[in-house]
Parts: C-alpha cells; structure tokens; sequence
C-alpha cells in the first residue's frame, strides 16, 4: 500500500493514501477542543444536541463543558465541512422531540479525528524520546 | 411542563435572539431543548447552585460564540465599522471645536 508522509508542525506520521485528508480540512489541525471532543463523541455512535454534550463531559473526565451555543455553532461548522451528517430522529413521543435531530460522523470526519490522534500519538512518542514525561511502563 | 421549566425555557428562547437569524431558525429549537435537558439534569444533581451555573454558561456564551457570530454578518460588520468610524470623528471635531479654555 502507498503511504503519504504528512508533516505537520514538526510531526512526521504515515497515512495510507486513501485516506488522504483534502486541503481545506488539513487547515483544521490541530482540532480545536470542541472540534476534536465532539468527533470523539460522535465515533462512539449517533448522538442528539445533548447526548453529545454529556459524552465530551465524561471522555474530558469534566474538564471541557460547553454550552449549546458551542456546541450548536461548532455542529454546524461540522454539517457544512461534512464531517458529520444529520439522521432521522429516533424518539418522536413528544412534540419538541420530532424536532430533533441526531448526527453522526461522515468517514472524512472519522479520516480527521483519526489524523489528529496520530498526530497526538507522535507528539506523545516524541515527548518521550526526549525524555519529557515518562513511559507509560515507568 | 412546570411553571420553573417554562420560566427557563421562555429566557432561554429571548436569549436565543442574540444569535443570527438564520442560526436561530436552524437550531434555535433544539438548543432550547439541550439547555432545559441541562437544566434539568444540574437540578437534580446540584439543586439551585447548578441551575444557576448553565444560566452562567448561557450568559456567557452570548459573548463568547453570538456576537462573534452577529460580527461575522457583513451587514452587522459594516453598522459597526460605520458607527466607530462616526464616533472617532465626532470626537476628533468635538476636540478641534473646543476652545483651549474649556479644555
């Protein structure tokens, strides 16, 4: 398989070719907090406005909270690039809940997530050859 | 519904005016859903305190994400552009009209 060298602040890490990641999306790395957290909620499977929010609150371990405002304008920052997409609503009991909408990760949007945890993984490694924080093992 | 809930959503919804039109209409309705789930879930774990930490968070979002939002409206931008631009001229006048004694 072909890889790509993708260099990026300093990191070198290998991509297969198919899942290469376009211009307009590269500008987006590193991913900003709300960004990577609600990818990162959504890769584990199809979320509403909430169900997402309380997801990036547990994976942070309740560091990162956001509001709707945040999390709405980043959604729709996401729609646009297609990093995710709109489902049908599930529950449609209640009137305000067939307004509702679910998203769920498009595979460019799994492509960046998954690019910006390599590029984490290689600070990480880097950090440690460098000795600036300990193994995982020590 | 109770009349606390209905309360908090009837503020939210006026708060929700801060945001560009056509953001409002395209989510407008499920951030007010979102913010009364999390208004909900902060009272029964915190009680008052936590009610009035999402209405913190709201507040502050409204400088934090909608007026950014309003100022990225061209229009928005250039009212702005034009009212600062009148007002650095006014002042500028006012200055040179003023009579050194009044200074």
């Amino acid at each position: 398989m072909v890889y790509h060298l993708v260099i990026y602040q300093n990191t070198i890490y290998a991509m297969p070719s198919t899942n290469r990641i376009p211009d307009n999306l590269q500008r987006l790395l590193p991913l900003r907090s709300a960004v990577f957290f609600i990818l990162f909620a959504l890769a584990e499977g199809e979320k509403h406005g909430y169900a997402i929010m309380q997801a990036v609150s547990r994976i942070s371990d309740h560091q990162f909270r956001m509001g709707p405002g945040t999390l709405y304008t980043t959604i729709q920052r996401l729609l646009d690039l297609e990093l995710i997409e709109e489902t049908e609503s599930a529950g449609a009991h209640a009137d305000h809940e067939s307004r509702r909408r679910s998203y769920k990760l498009t595979r460019m949007g799994k492509t960046l997530l998954s690019a910006d945890v390599n590029r984490m993984e290689s600070v990480v490694r880097l950090a440690r050859d460098k000795k600036l924080v300990p193994r995982a093992s020590e | 519904m109770t009349n606390a809930t209905r309360l908090n959503c009837g503020l939210y919804r006026v708060l929700l005016f801060a945001y560009p039109r056509e953001f409002r209409l395209r989510f407008g309705a499920e951030m007010a859903i979102t913010f009364l789930e999390q208004i909900r879930a902060e009272r029964n774990r915190d009680g008052f305190p936590g009610v009035m930490r999402v209405w913190l968070g709201a507040v502050a979002e409204l400088f934090s994400v909608a007026m950014p939002l309003q100022l990225r409206s061209t229009i928005v931008l250039a009212m702005s552009l034009s009212f600062l631009w009148s007002l650095a001229l006014f002042i500028a006048l006012l200055r040179a009209t003023t009579p050194a004694c009044c200074k």
